[in-house]
């Protein structure tokens, strides 16, 4: 049966799709495997969802060897959920970066552009669905590898040095990565989570645990650019292709967000993590003065796509706050956010790529009455915007209000308070740009008469498919807010 | 803009006579003859004195105590104006200052757009140009 | 019939409008106020359009006598802005207005806070643009500060909220009162958008600084929907009245010396909310219909105003009183509106502002709050002096300019006429308005002692303004700025800040540049044998980094250990 067999497929599908690229080689060809391996993939994963919102969770034992000698794939609501978040983002970006990689890329290189973009999303969903520590580790390095690749395809010879800091941070976040899971290994036995969550409060040393969730906790948090080891972020998000960009905002650290709360939730637990660990103590205060002080970083940021990364940062900070509160309300606002965030950013990094385009750079200061040229593209640009400020009946409020809610209920004030100072920053630093966009030629005299020039179709309907489902789930909080709450509480339950 | 100063350099002159004013304007000029003016003034204050006379006629109902007394609300009405007037009068003496106190951030020193604007002298007519062309909206 | 509730109609309609053509979008703006108003009386009383939403039902049309009349109003005076604006064929201050408009009528009718807090935030959003729109560096910055301020305004609202609905377990927008933390936010929240004295610098700032139809626009609807909600959720709150009684003083004094009109008039409106305000403090069935009567002629006589003196900065290019004069003679219809608007904010007899300001007049003193009553009578005249007199007498009178500006244009006039007309109507026959009114009340504006009382301080406090001109002690009109207690934030801060964040950002930069060359050499001492030459010395970003994470690193391991 082909549904049994669809956690397998999902990882499958785009792991084959890559040497085909490679194979193939005509960039069209390969644009078109890569998006029908895509879709194949968006597929599963959304029947995967439907399946395990019906059904509980999948576990699937890879090549039928069982658990503790085999690789399990370990399929609950909260994986699904990313799974499909994941895919789905891939599969939009993909639409949408044919029309820029053809302007950017060198031709010759485009089939291992699509290549290694699949690789890249093999590694993404095999983390999110694999239950096995060990295989985290693997598919963290082909994700990984795969977008330092992505990421050197950038224009600017900028490029190569944001990809090679990448490659260095990553590696060393990696590297406490596997660090922590061998400590792990050695004071358990176990590398399948399962067992690992079962073994940990009975293993042997104490003192290697806790050595491993040090290690893993400064992994994770260089993976996920949490303040202040989002170093990285920045220069790789400024100077990659805008697509891969868009890619990466939407996906990259979102996944790295759920091997956090893999570790710290479902392995370790949320009294280890948050109790005894004293967690609270490092990471609350790193997540709020992240969000506070990069919403206000991106305000002086004159580059868009170096603003939307801080932004990104900012909004990583209210994730990880939300994680903080470990409560039932807190995770639910987390993951609420990791999917809300994944598709406004994502969004709002098409439309700079549209503009990219068509203007040729992203210099805030020079998009002057932008309206009048690209009409589509700034509407776009403001709604999603609007979104990551969290205007109400907008995605972005959705996450908002139900962070500042649980914040509430756990007594945390101050957090709420700080919540809130920093949408009042993000007005500012969307509102700088939209006024740019809308009104400011306008002010000289005799302005110089600009046609319409608008970014093609192939990215302009990615952009809206986006912007119409932020739209949908702005509107109806509940749709989202339902599934987060089900991951949410897959999470807290432990396994089973 | 100076096109339309100069346009209607000769439109002004022709129009600035009183025979060209439309009736309803006719009817206040009396505004600019100081005779006049003081006959409006002194019908004012005849009117007062009346109103304050009337106080002694009429039985005015009343709510707060001391409101009944005779030409309570004339006094407040004089005292409290005259008063609001002074202080404010000082009061700009403390807060006043230059018109550039605050720009460019503030509007106050700038000129409105003549974008926004459509600056026409009386007798003169709106010239049927396109809006759309001339005013820069943004739209289109 | 849930699709169709009147704030859901101007969405629809912000979304055509950005297809249509500019013809086409002025028509728009004129149908749509009149199809909401169509479907807002098609509703019964009670609660409609509920929807789940965030986990909440959420009520959309919440309709009984107080929402009614003020979401009358709005419609009313969405339509004759529609009117004033047919020139405009600015897309984005159509579209602006639209959703500012609906957003108004949406937070009136919101039944639950929630819903009130989401419109609450879109007029705030929405009517910045009407700012931006006259497109200068200056609009930029007042449009900045008032969406800050404004949606400062709403943040308050979201915390107070939450807590209330903690404590409470209901976001049912009801009566409300100082009870906890979260309703004092409320409270502040609302104070904002009603330009509560110190809260109040946003809309003497940002009035004067939108488009000329922009103002008109912007002065009907957020300082009343504030008005609303405090009725709403306050009502009865003794401390409103004292904040009231302040807010119809202070601004006079301001007024009387600004010479920029739209200001003026700006300061005027402050004064007028005061008296809402003291009504909604009072709290009886007649105060509150007093506050929702003047709240209701307030709008129509306030548009007229900042219609005619738009009209005029249309014309001639400038509102500065002190550049203004002896208009009358070309722009008689536009004077006449003018005097009009005057005379009902003055309160004469046989005009709006007198059937809807003695309401509240008598609410004050029947319940014994004699001070304030007081109060209110020399703001009464005070009212006169920079809104009855100082508009239309510098504007039109006064000495002669030269400036022989061409009537309004014609829609501009149809739209001053009308409203005119209303002022007038409404004070010929109250009763249409007071069956309007939230309560049943038997109220009798015109009797004897009314009218006299009225009379005598209105003409006594002409005769008083005679008696200074004559004497040459009315301040005359200069150009200039006045200082409003938003010079802390505007001049006192800003040039405090800049030695704060030199002191600060000199700090970490000296602390950058330390940790980078401790970084610097503690990599060359620890791995002295192998420089990758060139690349690591210039991304430096990559040392500095890594010395983050072993200090992160660090910092786990310490807490994790002990």
């Amino acid at each position: 049966m082909i549904s049994d067999q669809l956690p397998a497929l999902v990882i499958v599908i785009p792991m084959l799709a890559a040497p085909l690229c490679v194979l193939v080689r005509k960039p069209i060809v390969c644009w078109a495997i890569a998006l029908v391996a895509n879709f194949l993939v968006v597929l599963s994963a959304w029947a995967l969802f439907e399946k395990v919102r019906e059904d509980g969770v999948i576990r699937y034992a890879l090549g039928g060897w069982a658990a503790p000698t085999g690789i399990e794939y370990y399929v609950d609501m909260m994986n699904a959920t990313m799974l499909l978040l994941v895919s789905f983002i891939s599969c939009v970006t993909l639409v949408y970066a044919y029309k820029s990689v053809s302007k950017t890329v060198l031709t010759s290189k485009h089939y291992l552009f699509y290549a290694a973009w699949m690789l890249c999303l093999t590694g993404l969903l095999g983390i999110s669905i694999t239950g096995d520590a060990f295989n985290v580790f693997v598919f963290l390095e082909i994700s990984s590898l795969s977008m330092y690749m992505l990421i050197a395809f950038g224009t600017d010879r900028r490029a190569l040095t944001a990809s090679f800091r990448y490659l260095i941070m990553g590696s060393i976040g990696a590297s406490f990565i596997l660090i922590g899971i061998g400590f792990l290994y050695a004071a358990t036995g176990a590398l399948n989570m399962v067992d690992l969550a079962q073994r940990i409060p009975d293993a042997e040393s104490q003192r290697a645990v806790l050595v491993a969730f040090s290690f893993l906790t400064i992994g994770l948090m260089i993976k996920s650019a949490v303040f202040p080891l989002h170093g990285w972020l920045a220069n790789a998000y400024q100077h990659s292709p805008i697509a891969v960009t868009a890619f990466l905002a939407g996906t990259a650290t979102k996944v790295s967000l759920y091997v956090l709360l893999r570790f710290f939730f479902s392995i370790f637990g949320p009294d280890y993590s948050f109790g005894a660990m004293l967690l609270n103590v490092v990471l609350l205060p790193a997540a709020v003065a992240g969000f506070v002080l990069l919403s206000l970083v991106a305000i002086f940021q004159s580059d868009l796509r170096r603003m939307l990364a801080y932004s990104s940062v900012a909004q990583i900070g209210y994730i990880i706050a939300a994680f903080c509160l470990a409560s039932q309300s807190g995770l639910t606002a987390g993951i609420v956010h990791i999917i809300n965030h994944g598709i406004i950013k994502t969004a709002l990094f098409m439309s700079v790529g549209c503009i990219l385009y068509k203007v040729g750079h992203t210099h805030s200061h020079s998009l002057d009455n932008l309206m009048q040229k690209m009409p589509l593209t700034v509407t776009a640009f403001i709604l999603s915007g609007l979104g990551l400020i969290g205007v109400p009946l907008t995605v972005g409020f959705v996450s908002k209000f139900s962070l500042i809610s649980a914040a509430m209920e756990r007594g945390w004030w101050m957090v709420g308070a700080l919540v809130l100072l920093s949408s009042l920053f993000a007005i500012v630093y969307i509102g700088r740009v939209v006024e740019i966009m809308l009104f400011r030629k306008s002010r000289t005299e005799t302005p110089a008469p600009v046609g319409r020039s608008e970014a093609p179709l192939m990215m302009l309907v990615p952009m809206y498919v986006l912007i119409g489902i932020s739209i949908w789930f702005g509107v109806s909080g509940s749709t989202t807010l339902s599934v987060a709450a089900d991951a949410a509480a897959a999470l807290l339950g432990g396994y089973q | 803009m100076t096109e339309h100063t100069s346009n209607n350099s000769d439109a002004k002159h022709a129009t600035n006579k009183e025979q060209d004013y439309t009736p309803l304007a006719k009817r206040f000029l009396w505004a600019d003859s100081k005779h006049s003016v003081e006959k409006v003034i002194l019908g004012l204050s005849i009117l007062c004195g009346l109103l304050f006379l009337l106080d002694f006629i009429i039985h005015r109902h009343t709510y707060v105590p001391g409101e009944g007394f005779p030409g309570f609300y004339a006094i407040v009405g004089f005292l409290a104006f005259t008063l609001i007037v002074l202080s404010a009068s000082q009061l700009r003496k403390i807060i006043l200052r230059n018109e550039q106190y605050y720009s460019p951030h503030a509007v106050d020193a700038e000129h409105y757009p003549e974008a926004g604007l459509e600056r026409l002298e009386h007798g003169e007519k709106a010239k049927a140009v396109d809006r759309d062309a001339t005013k820069t909206g943004g739209s289109e | 019939m849930n699709l169709l509730a009147p704030p859901f109609l101007y969405m629809y309609a912000a979304v055509l409008c950005t297809l249509l053509s500019s013809k086409h979008r002025a028509i728009l703006l004129l149908v749509v106020p009149v199809l909401g108003l169509l479907s807002l009386l098609s509703y019964s009383t009670g609660n409609h359009v509920v929807l789940a939403m965030l986990g909440f039902e959420l009520t959309f049309v919440r309709i009984d006598k107080l929402a009614l009349v003020f979401s009358i109003i709005f419609s009313i005076a969405a339509f004759l802005s529609g009117i004033y604006a047919w020139h405009v064929r600015d897309k984005i201050q159509q579209v602006a207005t639209l959703v500012y408009a609906g957003a108004a009528i949406g937070g009136v009718l919101a039944g639950d806070l929630i819903t009130l807090f989401l419109y609450w935030e879109a007029t705030a959003v929405a009517s910045v643009f009407l700012i931006w729109a006259r497109r200068t560096d200056a609009s930029y910055a007042t449009g900045m500060r008032y969406l800050i301020i404004q949606v400062l305004s709403g943040v308050l609202l979201l915390a107070g909220l939450l807590l209330h609905y903690n404590d409470t377990g209901s976001i049912a927008f009801e009566h409300l009162g100082l009870v906890s933390l979260g309703t004092w936010l409320i409270f502040i929240g609302f104070g904002i958008k009603c330009a509560f004295p110190l809260l109040h610098n946003w809309l003497q700032d940002s009035y004067p600084a939108a488009t000329v139809t922009g103002t008109v626009i912007l002065s009907a609807f957020t300082t009343k929907m504030a008005v609303y909600a405090l009725a709403r959720g306050y009502a009865g709150t003794e401390i409103l009245i004292y904040i009231g009684a302040v807010m119809t003083l202070f601004p006079i004094f301001f007024a009387e010396i600004e010479n920029d009109l739209r200001r003026v008039l700006a300061y005027s409106l402050n004064n007028q909310l005061g008296f809402m305000v003291v009504g909604v403090g009072i709290g009886t069935e007649l105060a509150l219909n007093g506050t929702a009567a003047h709240a209701f002629c307030h709008i129509l006589y306030k548009s007229l105003l900042f219609m005619s003196v738009g009209a005029v900065l249309y014309r001639t290019g400038t509102s500065k009183a002190s550049e203004l004069g002896g208009l009358y003679k070309t722009m008689p219809v536009t004077m006449v509106c003018c005097l009009i608007g005057a005379a009902s904010i003055s309160a004469f007899p046989l005009f709006s502002g007198f059937i809807s300001k003695s309401l509240i007049l008598d609410a004050s003193a029947k319940n014994g709050y004699y001070i304030v009553w007081f109060a209110l009578v020399v703001a009464s005249a005070g009212v006169l002096s920079h809104s009855g007199i100082k508009i239309p007498y510098f504007t039109f009178f006064a000495h002669d300019s030269g400036k022989r500006p061409a009537e309004a244009p014609i829609h501009m006039r149809i739209a001053m006429i009308i409203t005119a007309f209303l002022c007038v109507f409404i004070g010929v026959f109250p009763g249409v308005l007071y069956a309007l009114l939230p309560y049943q009340v038997e109220y009798k504006p015109y009797t004897t002692s009314h009218v006299l009382a009225q009379m005598q301080l209105l003409c006594f406090a002409l005769l008083a303004f005679v008696f200074l001109m004559r004497k040459g002690l009315h301040p005359p009109e200069v150009r200039g700025v006045n200082l409003d207690s938003d010079w802390i934030y505007r001049k006192l801060a800003p040039g405090l800040l800049p030695s704060i964040v030199t002191a600060v950002g000199s700090s970490v930069t000296s602390a950058q540049d330390s940790i980078k060359s401790t970084a610097v050499t503690l990599t060359r001492r620890l791995s002295g044998f192998a420089r990758p030459g060139g690349v690591l010395s210039i991304s430096w970003g990559v040392n500095s980094m890594v010395l983050m994470v072993t200090v992160m690193m660090l910092l786990v391991l310490v807490f994790n250990f002990i």
